[in-house]
């Protein structure tokens, strides 16, 4: 069950509409956090399941926010993207108080995010999910040849890779030359 | 859809290696130098250990599993994994080792994987000059080598030039040398692994058994007397004194029914209360040996057979 507000583009979040259901009604409320991505959706979330990130539970431990103040405050994570961002709010979610089973099947297959998304988990520091999304980026290469590899992995082959070396020293002395060019400029 | 695995911060590049078999590793190491020097830096995710019996093949050792990587001449096979046998699991995977380049094949396993441990070492025929090459690079990088198995070759004279290395090698767990050596052949070990097996043991003399620290020691076609092992078995006897032996076994021609061992002639057996059997980690077991007990109170177990191979067995 997703937590998500979706449309929501304002960093003050509205009500959101729906919130985590737990199996078993909790003594103390659980408390909520709010996040949101490059596209400013905000995603509100229980602790419980932010636990998966040693990132945000290291901030929300420092924090202490009262219901209110997390609402006016949501975490912003300008370098993930929104569809990114909502994936890794459902995965925590979902194993919200629970270890993650060895062959994770909850999670998107589409491999066009998964370069995205291990960065987005690495950023975030979900530990677990993160094996998982490595063990997919190499599962990609499984019974392939260097070949292959290079295709799927986008490698650049050595003489690629000399040249743009070459490149970017020659690019390198263009803005050496510059900016000695402007300060003698400066000078005069 | 590709992804662009280089663009991956550091820390994570580890991260997917540590997910990736010896098998795709090789094959993303000859990608490209970059990736090549990827991994060196990435690590692998266990320690891996790499084994060498042959020109032809290199074994690499991840956890509980072994990679095989075997010379192939056909190049359109390279990097395509194989099974041994349709109905056997294992697999290998075909790679280019040209002729006279196992080395160079050998250093590129251990400098790209940063492999520090050997899993065993063995000679053939072919490969005597190149496992040379690699005892001096085990003995240079300090690498730990598990096993060491010499066969025995035609042409012992490499294998006499081998020994002397050994004792620079760091050898661990055991050596089992198969070899038969000429009678002017001298070797005194000056380090020693948990267990040596000599088959043609002649050159072990008492000196060097009696301040053998082994946990097990086997030698074949030995020169050790009646006398000799009276005076091991007496030191034996005295606390302190081998304190990891748990099993000796020693066949010599020189063991006869003329002096006694322990104040008892050969053969030396249990006959009272036959029915006894002991054995050493599940082998070398031994029926109605005769039970000795050192100073400080442990048993041991011997039996002393005569016949066309007398034999000598001790089991702690």
């Amino acid at each position: 069950m997703s937590s998500t507000e979706q449309g929501t583009s304002s960093a003050a979040p509205a009500e959101p509409t729906t919130a985590p259901e737990s199996a078993a009604a909790p003594e103390v409320p659980e408390s909520f956090y709010y996040v949101h991505g490059k596209d400013k959706v905000v995603h509100k979330v229980s602790a419980g399941a932010l636990q998966h990130s040693a990132l945000i539970h290291g901030m929300i431990s420092n924090l202490g926010y009262t219901e209110e103040q997390a609402k006016a405050n949501p975490f912003p994570f300008e370098n993930i993207d929104g569809d990114i961002l909502q994936m890794v709010v459902d995965w925590c979610n979902q194993h919200k108080g629970k270890p993650t089973p060895p062959e994770d099947t909850n999670l998107p297959k589409q491999k066009e995010k998964l370069f995205d998304l291990v960065l987005a988990v690495n950023y975030l520091e979900i530990k677990e999910l993160l094996t998982y999304c490595c063990k997919q980026v190499a599962m990609m290469v499984k019974g392939k040849s260097p070949e292959e590899i290079r295709e799927i992995w986008m490698i650049p082959t050595d003489a690629e890779d000399e040249a743009a070396e070459k490149e970017a020293k020659k690019r390198a002395g263009k803005e050496a030359a510059g900016e000695t060019a402007a300060a003698a400029g400066d000078a005069k | 859809m590709p992804i662009a695995l280089l663009k991956f911060p550091y820390d994570l590049l580890q991260d997917v290696f540590q997910q990736c078999n010896p098998y795709e590793l090789y094959c993303l190491s000859k990608c490209s130098k970059r990736t090549q020097k990827s991994i060196t830096l990435g690590g692998t995710r266990n320690n891996w250990k790499i084994s060498v019996s042959s020109l032809k093949s290199i074994l690499v050792h991840c956890g509980k599993d072994s990679y095989v990587f075997r010379h192939t001449t056909h190049p359109y096979q390279y990097f395509k994994t194989r099974r041994e046998f349709e109905s056997v699991p294992s697999s290998y995977m075909p790679i280019d080792i040209p002729v006279g380049g196992f080395i160079d094949v050998f250093l590129y396993f251990l400098d790209t994987f940063r492999i520090n441990s050997v899993e065993w070492l063995g000679n053939t025929e072919e490969n005597m000059d190149a496992l040379l090459q690699i005892g001096k690079i085990t003995v240079q990088r300090n690498i730990e080598i598990g096993y060491l198995f010499i066969y025995d070759l035609e042409d012992e004279t490499d294998v006499m030039g081998f020994m002397a290395l050994t004792n620079q090698m760091n050898i661990t767990n055991g050596i089992r040398c198969w070899q038969t050596f000429p009678s002017n052949f001298q070797h005194k070990f000056t380090r020693y692994p948990k267990w040596i097996h000599l088959k043609n043991s002649f050159w072990f003399n008492a000196e060097q058994l009696l301040n053998c620290p082994c946990i097990g020691i086997e030698l074949g076609d030995s020169s050790f007397s009646n006398r000799d092992l009276n005076v091991f078995l007496q030191k034996w006897k005295k606390a302190g004194e081998f304190p990891n032996l748990r099993s000796l076994k020693i066949e010599s021609k020189n063991i006869n029914d003329q002096i006694p061992i322990l104040g008892m002639i050969p053969p030396i057996e249990n006959v009272e209360h036959p029915r006894v059997s002991v054995s050493f980690n599940g082998g070398n077991r031994m029926f109605n040996p005769v039970r000795i007990t050192k100073d400080d109170g442990t048993v041991a177990w011997l039996k002393v057979e005569l016949g066309k191979k007398p034999r000598f067995q001790f089991i702690v």
